[in-house]
């Protein structure tokens, strides 16, 4: 659990680091994805620290991805109806959060 | 070039990554696949670029076979940024712009593909949904409620508030149960 804890604490500072070497190097909209994957890392701290009040052991893990996978549906809504409509800049938003859950949902697999 | 077109020109190319892909484009036309693998980007995220490129009318792009070519357009990049600056703007033209531009900015916080997500609580801005949503109607032409009420739902659920305040803000006209769209 520390080790998971540990590794999205990680992963919000690199994005952060990246998001401000993106700005300093004016690549301001590839910075704000850095920013959203940082907000998506985020939101799994939160939702395990919640999980693990509850949960422990394999049960925390089970509960953990299900909750998950619930935020991620509004995202495959929004990612679907972004598609039909060919936009861009929303397809790049909704792949970018999805790349880093289903990072997230890999490293869990192989603790 | 209009001074609204130019800005929206600098904005785009005020970003790294999207003067790499003009670099790119200045010696040859690329498609999404060949730009990302030379700049090291994802192709979602040179599409995201070209995107804006194309909006700010600094690249056009064509069909060939499976892919779409992009190719700078070097007509504007000719422009002579002297030209731009002296360029006289009047105050009812630059007046517009603002309101233009501002009506762009409800519609699209307010429609997503087309749609009308809810109705804004500010009277303005009600107004600027009602007048884009009433321009499925011909002017002049006549119209039965059902159908008036077919295309408004085409737009947001709740057709009869909209149809209501489409009569209560004099963009359309009823008469019994026949409505037409004024000027």
């Amino acid at each position: 659990m520390n080790d998971f804890m540990m590794y999205l604490n990680n992963s919000i500072e690199a994005a952060n680091k990246k998001e401000q070497e993106l700005i300093a190097t004016e690549r301001k909209d590839e910075a704000n994805l850095q920013k959203i994957r940082a907000n998506i890392y985020g939101i799994c701290l939160t939702v395990v620290q919640v999980v693990a009040k509850e949960k422990c052991g394999k049960e925390l893990w089970e509960d953990y991805v299900v909750r998950l996978d619930n935020i991620a549906k509004n995202w495959v809504k929004s990612y679907e109806k972004a598609k039909l409509h060919n936009d861009v800049e929303k397809i790049l938003i909704e792949e970018t959060k999805f790349q880093v859950l289903n990072e997230v949902k890999e490293t869990i697999r192989k603790l | 070039m209009l001074e609204a077109d130019a800005i929206k020109l600098f904005k785009c190319l005020a970003d790294k990554s999207r003067l790499q892909i003009l670099k790119s484009l200045v010696k040859e036309e690329m498609y999404v696949e060949r730009l990302a693998e030379r700049l090291d980007l994802t192709p979602a995220t040179i599409s995201f670029h070209l995107k804006k490129l194309e909006d700010a009318g600094a690249v056009t792009s064509r069909k060939e076979q499976y892919y779409t070519m992009y190719s700078i357009r070097k007509e504007v990049f000719m422009t002579n940024i002297l030209d731009i600056i002296k360029e006289e703007s009047d105050e009812a033209d630059e007046q517009k712009q603002r309101e233009e531009a501002y009506r762009k900015k409800v519609i699209s916080a307010f429609f997503e593909y087309g749609k009308l997500k809810s109705i804004p609580a500010q009277r303005k801005k009600e107004r600027i949904c009602l007048e884009k949503i009433a321009k499925v109607f011909e002017v002049g032409k006549t119209y039965e409620e059902t159908e008036v009420n077919e295309k408004i739902e085409a737009f947001f659920e709740d057709y009869c508030t909209i149809r209501r305040d489409m009569i209560s803000e004099g963009i359309m006209k009823r008469e019994g149960t026949k409505y037409t769209r004024k000027q």
